[in-house]
C-alpha cells in the first residue's frame, strides 16, 4: 500500500468514527435530530442503523475533505466536485430518511445550496490563504504592486469571506438551535471570530485597510440579513449589529502589528 | 560608478564590496556576474556560448531535451534539468514545475488564480505556470 492510499485509509476511518459519534452528540442540541431518536424507540431501528451508516460515510467525506486542495489547476476543480457530489448524496439521503426536509423538496434543495456555499468558503478561505504567500514572495521580490485606496480591492476577498461565513453560520446556528440561546451564542461567536481572523490575515500581508471595517460590517449583515430572508425568520439585528465592524477593526490592527513585528524581526 | 581598488596583503581571497542607495537591477546583475560558480555553456547548433547567469531567463525542458531562454533567444543546453537544479545557486534560480527553472531576479510580477495555479511573469513579457506544489521552494528561494 503506498503512503498516499494509507493516509487515505487513515482519514476515511477517522473522519468516518468522528461522523458515527456526531449522531450520538448532536441530538441532544435540538430537534433537528429527533426524528432519528424517536423512530428508534418507535421500533425504527433500520431509520437508526441506516443514519449511522449516512453519517460514517459523512464523516469520512469530511475526513478527506482537504485532500481535492492538494492539487491545483483542473485537478482541484474536478476533485471538489466529485467531492461536493458525493456529501450532497449523502446529506440528501439523511435527510431523506430523517424526514429533515418535512416531505418538501424546496428545503432539502436549499440544504444543498446551503452545502454548495459551504464549500466555496472552505475553497474562499483557502485561497485567501494562497494569496497571503504569493503576498509575501511579491514583497521580498519588490514587485508587490501600489495599495489601492483604503486598500478596497485588498480587503475584497475578506469581505465575501465575511459574507459566506456568515450566512453558513447564522443557517447552522438556527438549524442546531432554532429558538433558544445555542444558536444565537454560536451566531454571536463565530462570526466576529470568523471576521477578526480575515482581519488579521488581511492586516498581516497588507497592513491596514480601513475599507475592510466598512465591507466587514456590510458583508456581516447581508450573510445575516439573507439568512433571515430564506428562512422567513422574526429577527432583528439589534444592539450586536455593530459587533463585526468592531472585531474586523481589531483583528486588521492586530494583523497589522503582527506584520510590524515580523518585518522588524527579519531585519 | 565610481571604481576603486584596495590592496591589503593580509587578505587570503579577494573581496568585494558595492556601496548604493539601492538594489538596482544593473548591480543585482553585477553581483550574479561576480557571483556565479560556473558558466552555463549554451550551444546553437555546433556553436557554443558562454551564458551569464544574469541574462539566463529560464531553463525549460521540452520534447528535444533541455533548452535555456535569454532576451536574445533559446539555447541547447546539455545537462538534464535535475543536474542544473542541484548547479544553480538556490537563490537565484528556482524550480517552478517539473519541466521549469525560473531565475528569480527575472520575475516581474506573480498572479495567482482561482484554482490556485501560480503564473509568473519574467522579464520581456514571457509568462511560466507553477503548480501549488512548488510554493515551498520559491518561498524559500526569495526567503520568506
Amino acid at each position: 500500500m503506498t503512503e498516499e492510499k494509507y493516509s487515505l485509509r487513515q482519514h476515511i476511518i477517522r473522519g468516518g468514527i468522528g461522523g458515527a459519534l456526531g449522531l450520538l452528540i448532536l441530538p441532544r442540541y435540538g430537534e433537528m435530530l429527533n426524528s432519528i431518536i424517536i423512530d428508534a424507540g418507535e421500533g425504527g431501528t433500520p431509520a437508526l442503523i441506516i443514519s449511522c451508516i449516512l453519517y460514517f460515510v459523512i464523516g469520512a467525506l469530511a475526513g478527506i475533505a482537504t485532500m481535492p486542495f492538494a492539487d491545483t489547476g483542473k485537478e482541484l476543480v474536478i476533485r471538489s466536485v466529485i467531492h461536493y457530489a458525493l456529501t450532497s448524496l449523502a446529506f440528501s439521503a439523511l435527510c431523506l430518511v430523517n424526514g429533515w426536509n418535512r416531505g418538501r423538496w424546496d428545503t432539502l434543495f436549499f440544504f444543498i445550496g446551503v452545502l454548495a456555499v459551504f464549500y466555496l468558503t472552505i475553497w474562499l478561505a483557502r485561497w485567501i490563504a494562497w494569496l497571503g504567500e504569493i503576498s509575501d514572495i511579491r514583497e521580498k521580490l519588490g514587485i508587490k504592486p501600489k495599495r489601492s485606496p483604503l486598500g478596497i480591492v485588498e480587503a475584497l476577498p475578506y469581505a465575501v469571506l465575511v459574507l459566506l461565513t456568515s450566512f453558513i453560520v447564522s443557517c447552522a446556528g438556527y438549524a442546531l438551535d432554532r429558538t433558544g440561546w445555542v444558536g444565537s451564542i454560536i451566531t454571536a461567536l463565530i462570526i466576529p471570530a470568523g471576521v477578526f481572523w480575515a482581519g488579521v490575515v488581511l492586516g498581516k500581508h497588507n497592513g491596514f485597510a480601513p475599507a475592510f471595517i466598512v465591507l466587514a460590517e456590510l458583508a456581516a449583515a447581508a450573510g445575516f440579513g439573507i439568512t433571515i430572508f430564506a428562512l422567513h425568520l422574526n429577527l432583528g439585528f439589534g444592539w450586536g449589529a455593530a459587533i463585526p465592524a468592531i472585531a474586523a477593526l481589531i483583528g486588521n490592527l492586530a494583523g497589522f502589528a503582527l506584520g510590524k513585528i515580523k518585518e522588524k524581526r527579519a531585519e | 560608478m565610481k571604481v576603486e581598488y584596495v590592496e591589503i596583503p593580509e587578505l587570503k581571497e579577494p573581496e568585494i564590496t558595492i556601496r548604493a542607495s539601492e538594489l538596482t537591477p544593473e548591480i543585482s546583475k553585477l553581483i550574479a556576474s561576480l557571483t556565479a560558480d560556473e558558466p552555463i555553456r549554451g550551444w546553437r547548433g555546433d556553436e557554443m556560448e558562454i551564458i551569464p547567469l544574469a541574462d539566463i531567463l529560464r531553463f525549460y525542458t521540452d520534447g528535444k531535451g533541455v533548452s535555456l531562454e535569454t532576451a536574445s533567444g533559446a539555447y541547447s543546453v546539455r545537462e538534464r534539468i535535475y543536474e542544473l537544479e542541484e548547479k544553480l545557486p538556490k537563490r537565484e534560480f528556482v524550480r517552478i514545475s517539473n519541466s521549469e527553472i525560473v531565475n528569480i531576479r527575472h520575475i516581474t510580477a506573480i498572479d495567482l488564480s482561482f484554482t490556485g495555479t501560480i503564473r509568473l511573469t519574467l522579464t520581456g513579457g514571457r509568462l511560466v505556470f507553477s503548480s501549488r506544489r512548488y510554493i515551498k521552494k520559491l518561498k524559500e528561494a526569495v526567503g520568506v
